[in-house]
């Protein structure tokens, strides 16, 4: 058998030309001892058949899919080729239509240059638990804070459930505190494994732990100081911001009422 | 003898041509008949037809008359102007289009500082990717490698970018192969001792790889992606991010292939920047994020 037929051809006969060319088709008589190329075709058994069958729509499935895959490259390319029969598009204008633009144009950059704050402002970044203090674009103290630790706290009968977790937007300091007293909220007790006291027991009071300053975010946030230095740059807190004592101190000089911190 | 032919010429075969070669062997088997292998040879063609035609075809054909028709305030065709004015109305044309493309794009920039919203802000003439509230940068993620479909750069060219990317883009669906908010579950303890148990030291959160891709309105897709190697032990994280993204794609093909839709455009922009500019930016966008880019 020569190399370039295969299984599905006929196979090689020293006589197959020989006995077709002997072949009388007015009669469709072949002779008698002759051997007609159709003897050598083989017949396909159902088995065959069906498999075959399946063989290429499985060929033809992993064709669509590769279609599928790539129709954003395909659709790309022919747009590229499209773009040079598409005649740039221009609107109905004159001279004024170019001053009228140019002079909203100008307005409108004047309004959001006007719109950042102008006193210094904090921003922090809860992902990599850094602080920024900044003026204008000018940086004017970069540190390490530790913001939520984004943990869910069931309480035992699971009824009640606290998320610690420091919220992102745009706050302003909305008041600043010298010793600030830390008033323990229903999960300080629950965390501890502590009966929960009542509103205004002396048990809720803790003098000391939230450093000298603390700024007040709203909704109970804090920017506050911490006992626990070495665990800044980690998510740790409950949702409020600690920072170190040297930190502390600059924010609460620098920050003033109603500046504006940014938290991502 | 006659019939060996060295090994080397064997093996040049291509594997595309083997499979072709075994695909038409098939078809030879299936039908001996040339009539039936033509009509088994087109059954079989209509699917990819269909595909080249609605994914493909159709989208191109509709382009760009179909981007234009999804920004919400319209577009009117321009007037035909006649030849010899050509040149002068191309001058003009071209310094309006720039100015209108830079006013639409300020005036989205201002309608968004007044939100309380974080939104995103891509400037690509200095390539970066910033998050913005109240118009205040809170992170300028440089961008070390980006690529955009030739949609975007006809667009452009044609000067048609302000009525595609003058208002902001609204963010509709994202993938990514981190968490978006990882919340840990912590039981309350119920004692002092057993809370003692529980306080341990804080752990220092695992390096993740960082793969985003965020689907806007318009037809507007971005990938982000971290320029460090992924490491092997988050091949899985990666790999089902791959899958899924390759899951939903193939979803919405096929029901728009359904539903026979008008052709649906594909801009994408792929971007690679730093690991934790990429996580820093996918955890604090929220879920319906704003887009403005600069062109």
């Amino acid at each position: 058998m020569s190399q370039d037929s295969n299984f599905w051809d006929e196979p090689d006969h020293p006589h197959g030309d020989e006995t077709q060319s002997k072949f009388n088709p007015d009669t469709n008589e072949t002779p008698a001892k002759g051997i007609s190329k159709q003897d050598f075709r083989k017949r396909p058994s159902f088995l065959r058949l069906t498999a075959s069958f399946f063989l290429i729509l499985i060929f033809f499935l992993f064709l669509v899919f590769i279609t599928l895959l790539f129709t954003e490259q395909f659709q790309d390319n022919l747009i590229a080729l499209k773009s040079r029969f598409i005649a740039p598009y221009y609107p109905t204008l004159n001279s004024e239509s170019l001053q009228d633009i140019e002079k909203r144009l100008a307005r409108v950059e004047r309004r959001l240059n006007r719109m950042g704050p102008r006193k210094p402002y904090l921003i922090i970044d809860t992902s990599s638990n850094t602080f920024f203090v900044m003026k204008g674009d000018e940086l004017l103290r970069q540190g390490v804070c530790s913001t939520g630790s984004y943990t869910l706290l069931k309480s035992a009968d699971e009824k009640q459930q606290w998320i610690f977790r420091t919220p992102r937007g745009a706050f302003r300091v909305r008041n600043k505190a010298t010793n600030p007293i830390w008033h323990l909220p229903d999960w300080a007790f629950v965390e501890a494994g502590r009966p929960i006291p009542p509103h205004g027991s002396p048990e809720r009071v803790e003098y000391g732990v939230l450093g000298d300053y603390a700024l007040h975010l709203g909704s109970g946030y804090l920017i506050h100081g911490t006992l626990y230095e070495r665990y800044l740059g980690l998510p740790v807190t409950h949702g409020c911001i600690r920072v170190g004592d040297e930190d502390l101190n600059y924010l609460y000089k620098t920050l003033t009422f109603a500046a504006r911190v940014f938290i991502y | 003898m006659s019939d060996f032919k060295p090994i080397s010429k064997q093996v040049k075969r291509s594997w595309a041509s083997r499979i072709f070669g075994f695909a038409g062997k098939m078809i030879n088997f299936l039908a001996p008949n040339r009539f039936l292998k033509i009509f088994a040879a087109l059954l079989f063609m209509l699917p990819l037809t269909i595909i080249l035609y609605y994914l493909v075809l159709q989208p191109v054909q509709q382009f760009p008359d179909r981007i234009l028709a999804s920004a919400e305030f319209g577009f009117k065709p321009n007037v035909l102007i006649p030849d010899h004015e050509h040149a002068e109305w191309q001058e003009l044309g071209q310094r309006w289009n720039e100015l209108n493309r830079q006013y639409e794009t300020t005036k989205s920039l201002l309608q968004l500082a007044r939100d309380d919203s974080i939104y995103l802000v891509m400037d690509l003439r200095d390539s970066t990717l910033n998050l913005v509230l109240k118009g205040v940068k809170l992170r300028r993620c440089r961008l070390s490698h980006l690529q955009m479909s030739r949609s975007i750069s006809v667009l452009n060219d044609k000067g048609l970018l302000a009525y595609w990317a003058g208002e902001p883009f609204t963010l509709q669906s994202d993938w990514a192969s981190i968490e978006k908010n990882p919340l840990q579950i912590k039981e309350a303890p119920k004692d002092t001792l057993e809370a003692l148990k529980y306080l341990a030291e804080p752990v220092v959160p695992p390096v993740q790889d960082v793969h985003v891709s965020l689907r806007f309105d318009r037809y507007l897709i971005i990938h982000i992606n971290q320029v460090q190697p992924t490491s092997w032990h988050n091949w899985d994280k990666r790999l089902r991010y791959e899958l899924d993204w390759l899951l939903v794609s193939l979803t919405e093909k096929i029901e728009q292939l359904k539903n026979r839709t008008r052709g649906k455009p594909a801009l994408w922009i792929h971007l690679d920047m730093d690991r934790d500019n990429a996580l820093a930016l996918y955890r604090a966008i929220p879920t319906q994020a704003k887009l403005v880019i600069q062109f």
